[in-house]
C-alpha cells in the first residue's frame, strides 16, 4: 500500500513552483555533462577564465590572436565549462514519517519532488534514494525535464519502511561511488542512535550536503503530561516517564541541544540546512527560502 | 473496642506498617497511559535524569492513598478480631441438656440443632453455652463463633446422668454480679424446680427450647420403698411412678412380679416384698432406653435387740412383745430401756425414765450429731421422727399440773430421758395413750439410729455415706456428705458393686416456660460489617480506577 496518494506528489502546483526555483552550485565537479552549473572544467562556456600557452592539438579557434600580436607568442583562451549539478535526494520514508496526521512524510516527499523538479528543469541530473533502515535506489541519477513526473509517481508508490538508520543509509550511498554532487537529506533526523551518530556518519560524505529538516512545533514542546508509557512507533521500545513540569523543562533542554548540535554541525561544515514546518505549506516555505537569494549549495 | 487476636501495641504497629507500606507503594505507583510517539530518543535521555518511580518525588495521590489506607486498616481490624468492649445490652446463656433424656430417640441431634439455632439467633458476643450432663461444663464463651460451637458439639454425646441444669443455674446465681438482663434458654427436658426459679433475680428470664418432645414418651419416673402397709416388720412395699399407660414389671429373685395395685394415675405398688436386702429390677417395657429399667436393693430389716430393766416390765413389756421388730435379750443388746438410776446396758443408747427432780425438762433428747445449740427446725424434725407430736402434750401437762418441756441437745450417745411421773398419772398415764406403741417403736428406731434405706442408687442423687463406702477411684459428683454417683451404670463400693440407675425427669416444671424469641442472626457481628464496608470501598476503588479518577 502506497504511503501517499499519487495526486499528493504529482501535483502541478509543485512543478510550477519548481520552475521558479534555481539551485546552483558554487562549483560542480569536473567531467560532468554540459549544463547550467559552473564547473572547474575549462571548455566552451561563455565566461572567460584564463590564458595558457598554446600546445599542439589545441583548437585554433581558441588562440588569442590579439595577444600573439602583442607578445609574439601563441596563447589560447580558456573558458569556464558549464556542467550539470548531480543531485542525490535522500527522503526519509521510515515509519515515523507516517505516524501523525498529516504525516510529516507528506511534507518531506513533496519537498523532495519540488527540489527534484527544480533541478531537472535546470538540466541537472537527479537521483532519488529513499531510506528507512536501508537505502533504496528509486531512481539512478539522470536528467530530463520529464523525469520529474516519473520520480513523483515512483515516490508516491513507495511503502513506509521500518526504523530510521541514517548512518547505514549514508554509508550505502557512499558505497555507490556516485559523481560528486549535492546530497539532499530530507528527514526529521530522529535516529534511535542519536544525532551524534548521524552527524558523524554525514562527515564521511564526499558530496556537498543539504539537510532539509522536517520539524513540527510539537517536537520542541510535545504537550504531554502525567504518567505515560511512550512507545516508539519505529522500534516499539517503551519508555515509562512521569511527566512533570520539571521533566517537560528537561525535555525542552534536550531538544534544544539536539537542534543546536545540528546547527553547529552545519555551520562548521558549511552545510546547507532548511527547516521545514510540516504543518505548513511546503511549497511556500521552500519558495521563500529560494527567493530570498536563491540557494547555493 | 478491642482486638481478640492482637495486643494494642501489635495493632498500632501493624497500622503504622500498613500506612508506611502503602505510602511507599503510593510513591512508586505509576499507572502509565500508552502513547505512541515519533521517537523516544529525547524521552530516554530525560528519563535517565528523572526517574518516574522516585520515593522522594512529590506525593501525588493523597486521596487514593487515604482510601487504600482506610481499606487496609479495616481489613487489619478484621484480622485482629475487632470487637466491641461495651457490654451487650443483654446476655444469653444456653443450657444444653446432656443428661440421659438426651439419649432417648432422636432427642440429641434435635437438641443440638436447636442449640445451634438459638446460638445463631442471638449475638455471639453475648452468648455463653453450657452443656449440662453429670456436671455443667462450659462449651463456648462470648465471642466464640458458630464454627467453634459446631466443632465442640460434634464430639459430644449424651451422658447417662441426671440433668445438671439446676446446678448450672445456682452457679450462675453465685457468679452473676451485674444487673444486665440475662436470658437463659434451656435446650432439652431438664427440669427446673420452682425453688430455683424463685431464687433467680428479676433480670433473669428463662426460656425452654425443645419442650414438645419432652412429655410424650413413656418412662420410669421414680421409685420408693416404705414399711409394708400390712404392718409386717420384715416386709416392705415398693412404689413405682411411671409415665405412660403400661404397668411396670418387677424382677426379683428370678421371679417376674406384676404390680399388685395402682394407687393413682402412674403410681404402681408392689406390696409385702421381703425386706431381705435382695437385688431387684423394675422394667417398663413400653419405655425407651434408658428410662425403661432401673435396678435397686430391698432393705434389710433385722429385729432390734433390746435390754429391758425388769422394773419397767409392766410399762414396756407388752408393747415390746407386740413389736415385730424387737427382740428382748438379757445381754448384748443394741439398746436399753431402764430407770435412770439403773446401770443396766451401760454404754448403750438408752430410753431412761428419770425423776423430775433430776431432769428439769419433761423429755430430754440427746444426740451426738446434734449441733451445740440446735435450732427449732432440728427440734421439730426430731419430734416428728419420735412421734412426740402425736402425744397429747396438753392433756399430760394438765393432768400433771406442770408445763412439759422438751429439750434436744448434744450428747455422747443417743438418749431419751423422760419423767417417771408421766407414766404414773392416774387415768392419764402415758402408757395408756393410743399412740404409745408408736412412740415406743419410733424411740427405739431413733435410738438404734438405723441408717436410711438406700433402695436404689440414682445418678445425680446423693447417697448417704457414699464418701466412705465408695471406691476411692470413683469420681463422685457433689461435695461433703451430698456425694452422688455421677453416671448411670455401676459403682464399686465397700458394700460391693451397686447398679446406678437414672430416672426420667418428672415433668419439666415449670411447664409454662416460654419458647425463646428469635433474635437477629449472630452471623452479622462487627467483623462482618467491617468486611462489608471494606468490600464496598474496594468496589468504589475499582470504579474510580475504571473511570480514571484514581491512578
Amino acid at each position: 500500500m502506497s504511503i501517499l496518494a499519487r495526486s499528493e506528489l504529482v501535483d502541478p502546483e509543485l512543478f510550477e513552483a519548481a520552475r521558479r526555483l534555481h539551485v546552483s552550485a558554487r562549483r560542480v565537479a569536473p567531467r560532468g555533462r554540459f549544463a547550467d552549473q559552473r564547473s572547474r572544467d575549462r571548455g566552451m562556456g561563455l565566461e572567460f577564465e584564463d590564458h595558457r600557452p598554446y600546445a599542439p592539438g589545441d583548437d585554433l579557434r581558441a588562440v588569442d590572436w590579439h595577444l600573439e600580436r602583442r607578445l609574439g607568442r601563441l596563447f589560447v583562451r580558456l573558458f569556464e565549462q558549464q556542467e550539470d549539478l548531480p543531485m542525490y535526494l535522500m527522503p526519509d520514508v521510515s515509519k515515523s514519517q507516517f505516524l501523525e496526521d498529516p504525516p510529516r512524510g507528506r511534507a518531506g516527499l513533496r519537498a523532495t519532488v519540488l527540489l527534484a523538479a527544480a533541478a531537472l528543469f535546470q538540466h541537472d541530473t537527479v537521483g532519488v534514494f529513499p531510506f528507512a533502515e536501508d537505502l533504496i535506489t528509486l531512481a539512478r541519477p539522470a536528467s530530463g525535464r520529464n523525469r520529474a513526473v516519473i520520480l513523483a509517481s515512483r515516490l508516491a508508490a513507495l511503502e513506509a519502511g521500518g526504523a530510521t538508520d541514517i548512518p547505514r543509509a549514508v554509508a550505502r550511498l557512499s558505497a555507490l561511488r556516485l559523481r560528486r554532487g549535492l546530497v539532499v537529506l530530507v528527514s526529521d533526523l530522529f535516529d534511535p542512535r542519536g544525532i551524534e551518530a548521524v552527524t558523524e556518519s554525514l562527515k564521511s560524505l564526499r558530496h556537498r550536503l543539504l539537510i532539509v529538516q522536517l520539524t513540527r512545533p510539537v517536537d520542541a514542546d510535545p504537550g504531554l503530561a502525567g504518567d505515560l508509557r511512550l512507545v516508539d512507533c519505529e522500534t516499539g521500545v517503551e519508555e515509562d516517564v512521569s511527566i512533570t513540569p520539571a521533566v517537560q523543562q528537561r525535555y525542552r533542554e534536550t531538544y534544544d541541544a539536539f537542534e543546536n548540535h545540528i546547527a553547529q554541525f552545519c555551520r562548521e561544515r558549511g552545510i546547507g540546512r532548511i527547516r521545514l514546518d510540516c504543518d505548513q505549506d511546503v511549497v511556500s516555505q521552500l519558495t521563500q527560502v529560494f527567493e530570498s537569494g536563491g540557494f547555493e549549495a | 473496642m478491642s482486638l481478640a487476636q492482637f495486643s494494642p501495641i501489635a495493632l498500632v504497629g501493624g497500622l503504622l506498617a500498613l500506612a508506611g507500606g502503602l505510602y511507599a507503594l503510593q510513591r512508586l505507583r505509576v499507572r502509565h497511559s500508552r502513547v505512541q510517539v515519533v521517537t523516544t530518543m529525547f524521552w530516554k535521555q530525560v528519563a535517565q535524569d528523572t526517574y518516574a518511580r522516585e520515593l522522594t518525588q512529590r506525593f501525588r495521590h493523597l486521596w487514593a492513598y487515604l482510601l487504600l489506607l482506610l481499606l487496609s486498616s479495616l481489613l487489619w481490624f478484621v484480622v485482629g478480631g475487632l470487637r466491641s468492649d461495651s457490654l451487650p445490652e443483654s446476655e444469653r446463656l444456653l443450657l444444653l441438656d446432656r443428661s440421659a433424656s438426651a439419649s432417648v430417640g432422636d432427642h440429641w441431634p434435635a437438641w443440638k440443632r436447636l442449640l445451634r439455632d438459638q446460638f445463631l439467633a442471638g449475638d455471639p458476643d453475648a452468648t455463653t453455652v453450657l452443656v449440662c450432663g453429670a456436671a455443667p461444663r462450659r462449651l463456648t464463651v462470648p465471642g466464640d463463633s458458630v464454627a467453634f460451637l459446631d466443632e465442640r458439639l460434634a464430639t459430644l454425646e449424651p451422658e447417662q446422668s441426671a440433668p445438671s441444669v439446676e446446678q448450672a443455674m445456682l452457679a450462675l446465681l453465685r457468679t452473676k454480679n451485674d444487673m444486665r438482663p440475662l436470658d437463659v434458654v434451656i435446650v432439652g427436658q431438664a427440669p427446673l424446680s420452682q425453688r430455683v426459679v424463685d431464687l433467680l433475680p428479676e433480670e433473669v428470664r428463662i426460656f425452654r427450647a425443645g419442650l414438645p418432645n419432652a412429655v410424650t414418651s413413656a418412662a420410669l419416673l421414680g421409685m420408693g420403698v416404705s414399711p409394708a402397709v400390712s404392718g409386717a416388720w420384715e416386709r416392705v412395699d415398693l412404689g413405682v411412678r411411671v409415665r405412660g399407660g403400661q404397668a411396670p414389671v418387677l424382677h426379683l429373685a428370678g421371679a417376674e412380679i406384676l404390680a399388685s395395685k395402682q394407687q393413682a394415675q402412674g403410681l404402681y405398688l408392689f406390696q409385702d416384698l421381703p425386706a431381705g436386702g435382695q437385688q431387684f429390677e423394675i422394667q417398663l417395657p413400653s419405655a425407651p432406653a434408658p428410662f425403661d429399667r432401673v435396678q435397686g436393693q430391698l432393705p434389710l430389716r433385722q429385729p432390734l435387740s433390746v435390754l429391758l430393766d425388769p422394773a419397767l416390765e409392766p410399762i414396756f413389756g407388752g408393747v415390746l412383745a407386740a413389736h415385730p421388730g424387737v427382740q428382748l435379750v438379757e445381754q448384748d443388746g443394741d439398746l436399753v430401756i431402764r430407770l435412770a438410776s439403773s446401770d443396766l446396758g451401760g454404754g448403750l443408747p438408752a430410753l431412761e425414765l428419770i425423776s423430775s427432780d433430776q431432769q428439769a425438762e419433761a423429755i430430754f433428747l440427746g444426740d451426738p450429731s446434734a449441733a451445740a445449740e440446735p435450732g427449732d427446725l432440728a427440734l421439730r424434725k426430731v419430734l416428728g421422727e419420735l412421734a412426740l407430736d402425736q402425744l397429747d402434750g396438753t392433756g399430760l401437762a394438765t393432768s400433771l399440773g406442770r408445763p412439759l418441756e422438751v429439750t434436744y441437745n448434744q450428747a455422747s450417745l443417743r438418749r431419751v430421758g423422760i419423767w417417771e411421773d408421766l407414766f404414773s398419772i392416774e387415768g392419764a398415764a402415758l402408757q395408756s395413750s393410743r399412740s404409745f406403741p408408736v412412740f415406743v417403736g419410733r424411740v427405739l428406731s431413733w435410738l438404734a439410729d438405723t441408717p436410711d434405706w438406700v433402695h436404689t442408687w440414682q445418678a445425680g442423687v446423693p447417697v448417704p455415706g457414699l464418701d466412705w463406702i465408695a471406691d476411692s477411684e470413683q469420681t463422685l459428683a457433689g461435695s461433703g456428705e451430698d456425694l452422688a454417683p455421677p453416671l448411670a451404670g455401676s459403682i464399686s463400693t465397700a458394700l460391693g458393686s451397686r447398679s446406678v440407675g437414672v430416672f426420667a425427669p418428672q415433668g419439666v416444671s415449670p411447664a409454662q416456660l416460654p419458647a425463646p424469641l428469635d433474635g437477629p442472626s449472630g452471623d452479622w457481628n462487627l467483623g462482618t460489617w467491617i468486611l462489608l464496608l471494606a468490600l464496598g470501598l474496594l468496589l468504589l476503588e475499582g470504579r474510580l480506577v475504571r473511570l480514571g479518577r484514581m491512578p
